[in-house]
């Protein structure tokens, strides 16, 4: 029971983190919440929805799909990002807001209102055994992609010029273009960086919905959202970890929950969310004291 | 020869007048600092000159090119190397990471980057003990030897410096102007320093200028000011 719940958190976290990580890195240089940033998980779905008749392989249409994730999150810095990033805040909210909504109505109108399949393997759904857990194959392909995923980007924060250049862009941007380091370069790869992320973390997500419709960037942004307003909106590893804790408050509440209330869940996480904001509003993790939008 | 010159520079933050007209030039090898009160419009008129106010107007010649509508990346390639009042090292980073970074322009070179930290561990021997620490944990005067060292990481031509005595204890000011010494007779970099601390500037600089209410009211050799100056009425006024 216990190994159980430790893995239905591990395996639903994982996933979460990822989601979070990939909101977290834009927030992080632009102090800007990308509104559109669900948008790629539609990206995401209807690319293999498209690639779905044709005979392409699944890895490689699911490669193709990510490439898609990264070049529309890219997109999104110079459509909705760049030509107003200067001017306000509220200019940006709403340009990434309405590059969202162009998004999804293009999904509708070009496409259709109604959920459309995403080719999955099937073994993904297939159950395995172990240790007295029961668990989907993908659940632990999920664990072990989202492990693999935060160790290349550590590394890669770590000892590329380009991944010090964002932790260092994250706290003061200014003084990292005084020091020769272009400022459109770095946010460009962030917005790369956010994308692939979440290419990969939509790959896991469809594998369980296995369908996509226009409103489906929704969830995962306020997912996105929320574990990183938890965890501490300037901080990486609290992203992370707000991941893990908000698939602990979801997991927590599906065991603890009676049947009849279960479909309330959400309310109770949230209530919990705004406990939790109300004892530390800096969120769990905090980040560096060097918040200020440049 | 001038290696950079400022002309009929002006900076406004809205309403706010910082700078009303500068002129100055900084001849090549020279220590040039600007000094004046809280507020004259130092800062602003370094940080024009780096690239970051966009709010600026008047000229900027650097080695005769006019730069005051690069971008401060650009401006940075051309030579000019900033270190911004607060320091403003980048503090979850490690030394060794902050330096790295510094020499951004360089990492195409890996040889130059090697053999410029190396020099830099020698001027400060202390970034070399702590190289593996997070810099936010580095005391102030640490934090200043590390903010001209990864400026310096960038082999300048020219180092713009803002206060680098700022926040720091006495002892410390005196010791980070015993490198800045060491720094001026050991290279043929150009510097332009900002100063509250007018005593400790006049100590190092070439020549002078003094700023009150974002004008040039007063400048000089620093020989010549260092005793006949009045401080009262160049800081308070008449």
């Amino acid at each position: 029971m216990i190994l159980q719940f430790i893995f239905d958190v591990l395996s639903l976290g994982s996933l979460y983190a990822l989601f979070a990580l990939g909101l977290v890195l834009i927030f992080g240089i632009l102090k800007l919440v990308n509104f559109a940033y669900g948008e790629l998980v539609l990206v995401f779905g209807y690319s293999m929805f498209l690639l779905g008749d044709t005979p392409v392989p699944w890895f490689f249409m699911t490669l193709i799909a990510i490439l898609m994730s990264v070049l529309i999150s890219i997109s999104t810095d110079y459509i909705a990002f760049r030509p107003v990033r200067e001017k306000s805040i509220t200019a940006v909210l709403i340009t990434s807001f309405a590059f969202a909504t162009i998004l999804q109505n293009a999904a509708l109108l070009l496409i259709s209102p109604r959920p459309k399949n995403v080719p999955m393997p099937s073994f993904f759904s297939d159950s395995i055994q172990f240790l007295g857990i029961i668990t989907p194959v993908r659940n632990i392909i999920s664990i072990i992609v989202t492990f693999i995923c935060l160790f290349i980007f550590y590394q890669f924060m770590k000892r590329s010029y380009i991944g010090l250049a964002m932790r260092a862009a994250a706290t003061n941007f200014n003084m990292t273009r005084m020091l020769g380091i272009p400022a459109n370069l770095v946010i460009t790869s962030a917005f790369a960086i956010s994308g692939l992320l979440a290419g990969i973390g939509a790959t896991l997500w469809m594998s369980k919905l296995a369908n996509v419709f226009p409103g489906i960037g929704l969830e995962p942004l306020l997912i996105a959202f929320i574990a990183t307003v938890i965890g501490g909106m300037r901080s990486v590893q609290g992203a992370v970890f707000g991941g893990f804790i908000l698939a602990f408050i979801d997991i927590g509440f599906n065991y603890l929950l009676p049947q009849d209330i279960l479909k309330f869940r959400d309310a109770f996480t949230f209530t919990f969310v705004i406990l939790i904001l109300l004892i530390r509003p800096q969120g769990l993790i905090g980040g560096p004291a060097t918040g200020i939008r440049t | 020869m001038k290696m950079l010159e400022v002309k009929n520079l002006k900076v406004n933050y809205n309403q706010v007048i910082a700078v009303k007209k500068v002129d100055l030039y900084v001849d090549k090898g020279e220590t040039v600092a600007l000094l004046g009160a809280n507020g004259a419009g130092k800062s602003s008129t370094l940080m024009a000159i780096a690239g970051i106010s966009n709010k600026a107007s008047g000229e900027v010649l650097f080695s005769g090119k006019n730069i005051s509508k690069l971008v401060p990346e650009k401006i940075l390639s051309l030579g000019i190397a900033t270190i911004p009042e607060n320091k403003d090292i980048f503090p979850d980073l490690t030394v060794k990471e902050n330096l790295i970074l510094g020499g951004y322009i360089h990492r195409k070179n890996s040889k130059i980057v090697k053999q410029t930290m190396t020099s830099i561990y020698e001027l400060f021997s202390i970034l070399y003990e702590r190289k593996n620490q997070i810099a936010g944990t580095l005391s102030g005067g640490e934090q200043q030897m590390l903010a001209i060292g990864r400026a310096l990481m960038a082999t300048p031509k020219m180092l713009l410096l803002d206060e680098p005595s700022l926040g720091l204890a006495p002892t410390l000011i005196e010791k980070i102007y015993e490198h800045i010494e060491k720094l001026k007779q050991n290279t043929d970099l150009t510097i332009l320093l900002v100063e509250q601390h007018a005593i400790k500037a006049l100590s190092i600089a070439d020549r002078v200028y003094f700023l009150r209410l974002g004008e040039i009211v007063l400048s000089g050799k620093a020989i010549d000011i260092k005793d006949k100056i009045d401080f009262k009425k160049i800081y308070f006024g008449d």
